[in-house]
């Protein structure tokens, strides 16, 4: 079914309907949006928010003095080109993602969902943070290579999810390395 | 003088370094941190001598790890920071309480000079450990051996540390205070974190009402955590009437309730070294998977039971194969309940009559610290004697080893043989007579000991052993490993052992062994242990010779 987009009236201006939905209140979007970023269980203050939607979200989380960065990840590309009008960049491809995280965040990060947004294509964000967040492996030979690791070539690996605990055996043994111990300091304590 | 401590692994292995840390700041001073898991930061009140704490969120940690919107180096980060944080803040010492992986790779990790860390780790291409007390730790592990020392005295050794039993006056709060009875009493911990360790309700149950037929005024305080309160009051509220209290408590408060007691009952917990620096004896039952001899209670005339069997201690990690727990059942519930009483009134003579009477079935070891402040484990019991001779004299040579002193001056030894001299005219002189039945039998199991040694080195042979594939070596190894083990000759044919070693080792298993650095520093260390233990036992023969 091809993306529809529409947009219905509200006294807080235009809210968006795709194919039907639509992605934010239209009797109380900005209590709705700063419940939504109260219910964040937040680990980093670098963040990346797939889902634009109304973005009404955004709105409030920029307002969150704890939210030190964030990017705005947005697969559809009518709900993207209606960010712009508001004034937001949206990144709309994982590769383009995954490179600006590299470039902009120095250590970790965590992804917020909304849900309304993203529902629809739910596959394709999950693939999207899979890739990014290093689940799958051409993800993680990303990641490993930010901490100057290589991947153990291993044609198993390719179906696999990744899980924190294993990054030692997923990667070449370095014994002298200090990134390397660290990932096996991190096994140990998963276990 | 800034130090850090390092101690991620249980519970039970950070309480038991809590007096190392303590004599260490007393002897160097200075600014003390210490890393742990967060989870065990209520211990903190317990360390009043620590400056600073550091702290690893474990269960954050695996929080993250099972959460998908979370990158999947974010923990590998927060470990990165608190590696910097470790580095900027330029140590003195940086010192590991535990010996594993974790501690391994950890210290591995750290960028800091060799002089700086005591533990082990990967450095320059090669594994340090910053003390040989650390090694023969390690070697102990790798070897599946069985240490000659004490944990707290392995530690203490390798921080130069002369003593740290002393004792300690704690100081109370008016809550604490109150909490402790008037009245005389004993505590018992029944409960542990492994089944294995852990007798059933109607056990204790047993074991409390043997006590009293010879006990009938002291009471009794069962300590537990908070949480664990109102099932054992459904347990054991029946006991009310045999005077048995259950006593909820924070660790201070079991800690003051334990110092003021007359004796402690344990499973091997936590709780049983909060009676470091106290005059109260601990009576350990050890089972499962408690190592006694590394692991067990620290404090002057504990006493620790261990059923006499093969498979004791068992593997932590391994469940335990048979139907129902032997080495409990081996207990008897009279057993404990009458050595309580006797271990309560310090009746050494009534404990060594049990011990005896028992010998089959328990082992009976009380913990004693020698004349050179190490803690022993003297076996009780008729015979035990001879089997803590050898223990003795291997503790004796391997502290000459560790201490990295020269194995040819025999002249240095003096201290080492003036311990077994004096342990020996302790528990057995009392007249020559006495003497001369023990020092024969003592003599018999060494003759038992070096056939037996004779046996596994000929099992190393070339012949027997030709090839080279992994099986037979690992066959081999253990068989280094049990002599390693067992060997404690006297009058052992040095220059043939050498030989027969060095063609079992570099003749038949060649370079893959060779090669292997720790196998032939087990090895050289073997060939030290011989030559010492041989000399001292001349060195004591003179004596008893004199005296028969």
């Amino acid at each position: 079914m091809p993306n529809a987009l529409e947009f219905v009236e509200s006294e807080f201006g235009p809210i968006p309907v795709l194919n039907g939905r639509r992605l934010a209140s239209k009797r109380n979007p900005i209590t709705e949006a700063r419940s939504w970023v109260e219910r964040q269980d937040r680990k980093s203050s670098d963040l990346i928010v797939f889902g634009f939607g109304a973005g009404f979200h955004i709105e409030e989380l920029q307002k969150d003095k704890e939210a030190k960065s964030f990017l705005i990840f947005e697969l559809n590309e009518e709900i993207a080109e209606y960010a712009k009008t508001k004034g937001y960049e949206v990144i709309t491809t994982k590769e383009k993602l995954l490179q600006i995280v590299e470039q902009s965040f120095p250590s970790d990060f965590q992804v917020l969902f909304h849900q309304p947004s993203i529902q629809q294509q739910m596959q394709d964000y999950d693939e999207a943070l899979y890739y990014l967040c290093g689940r799958k492996k051409e993800g993680l030979e990303k990641a490993l290579k930010r901490i100057s690791l290589e991947i153990d070539t291993n044609n198993e690996l390719d179906s696999k999810l990744f899980l924190d605990r294993d990054l030692a055996s997923y990667c070449k043994a370095k014994p002298m390395d200090r990134n390397y111990n660290l990932l096996n300091v991190l096994a140990e304590i998963l276990k | 003088m800034k130090t850090l401590f390092i101690s991620l692994m249980r519970l039970g292995d950070f309480l038991m370094m809590r007096e190392v840390i303590r004599s260490y700041k007393q002897k160097n001073g200075g600014e003390i941190q210490v890393l742990i898991y967060k989870e065990f930061e209520f211990a903190k009140s317990l360390f009043p001598f620590v400056d600073q704490w550091i702290s690893i969120d474990r269960k954050e940690m695996q929080e993250v790890a099972s959460r998908k919107d979370q990158y999947i180096l974010n923990n590998f980060f927060a470990l990165d920071h608190l590696l910097q944080r470790i580095e900027n803040e330029d140590y003195d010492k940086v010192i590991s309480l535990t010996h594993n992986h974790l501690s391994h790779y950890f210290l591995s990790a750290l960028n800091l000079e060799p002089s700086q860390v005591i533990g082990s780790r990967v450095y320059d291409s090669a594994i340090d450990y910053g003390s040989p007390w650390v090694q023969y730790l390690n070697d102990i592990g790798s070897f599946e051996g069985v240490s000659a020392f004490h944990l707290i005295d392995i530690y203490r050794s390798a921080l130069g540390l002369y003593s740290i039993e002393s004792l300690e006056d704690l100081e109370l709060n008016e809550s604490i205070r109150a909490s402790i009875p008037q009245e005389e009493y004993i505590c018992i911990q029944m409960t542990s974190n492994e089944e294995k360790k852990t007798f059933s309700s109607e056990k204790w149950k047993e074991v409390i009402q043997y006590y009293r037929q010879l006990d009938s005024k002291r009471k009794i305080l069962c300590l537990c955590a908070p949480s664990e309160e109102e099932r054992l009051q459904k347990e054991f509220g029946e006991l009310q009437k045999l005077k048995v209290e259950i006593k909820p408590c924070d660790l201070p408060t079991a800690q003051a309730l334990i110092h003021q007691a007359k004796l402690l009952v344990t499973p091997d917990t936590a709780i049983k070294y909060l009676a470091i620096g106290s005059r109260t004896p601990v009576l350990e039952l050890s089972l499962g998977s408690s190592q006694y001899n590394q692991t067990g209670s620290y404090t002057e005339d504990s006493l620790i039971l261990q059923a006499n069997l093969e498979c004791s201690p068992c593997s932590h990690r391994l469940k335990c194969p048979n139907a129902s727990y032997i080495c409990q059942d081996m207990m008897g519930a009279d057993l404990i309940g009458y050595t309580m009483f006797h271990h309560m009134e310090r009746n050494w003579m009534a404990i060594d009559i049990l011990a005896s009477e028992f010998f089959e079935e328990v082992n009976f070891y009380r913990a004693e610290f020698l004349q050179n402040r190490f803690w022993f484990a003297s076996r009780l019991g008729e015979g035990a004697l001879a089997e803590n001779l050898k223990s003795m004299f291997h503790q004796a040579s391997w502290q000459v080893v560790l201490q990295e002193r020269n194995v040819e001056d025999w002249q240095r030894f003096d201290l080492e043989a003036q311990v077994i001299r004096r342990y020996l005219i302790e528990k057995a002189y009392t007249s020559p007579e006495n003497l001369r039945p023990v020092l024969e039998k003592f003599e018999a199991i060494l003759l038992g000991m070096e056939l037996e040694s004779e046996e596994l080195i000929r099992s190393l042979s070339p012949r027997d052993n030709a090839r080279k594939n992994r099986k037979d070596r690992d066959k081999s190894l253990q068989a280094v490993n049990l002599w390693f083990d067992r060997n404690r000759s006297l009058n052992q044919d040095l220059p043939a052992f050498e030989q027969l070693c060095i063609e079992a080792i570099h003749g038949d298993m060649g370079a893959e062994f060779s090669e292997d650095s720790a196998t032939c520093r087990v090895l050289d260390n073997m060939n030290h242990i011989i030559k010492i233990e041989r000399k001292l036992s001349e060195m004591i023969r003179v004596d008893y010779m004199e005296i028969l």
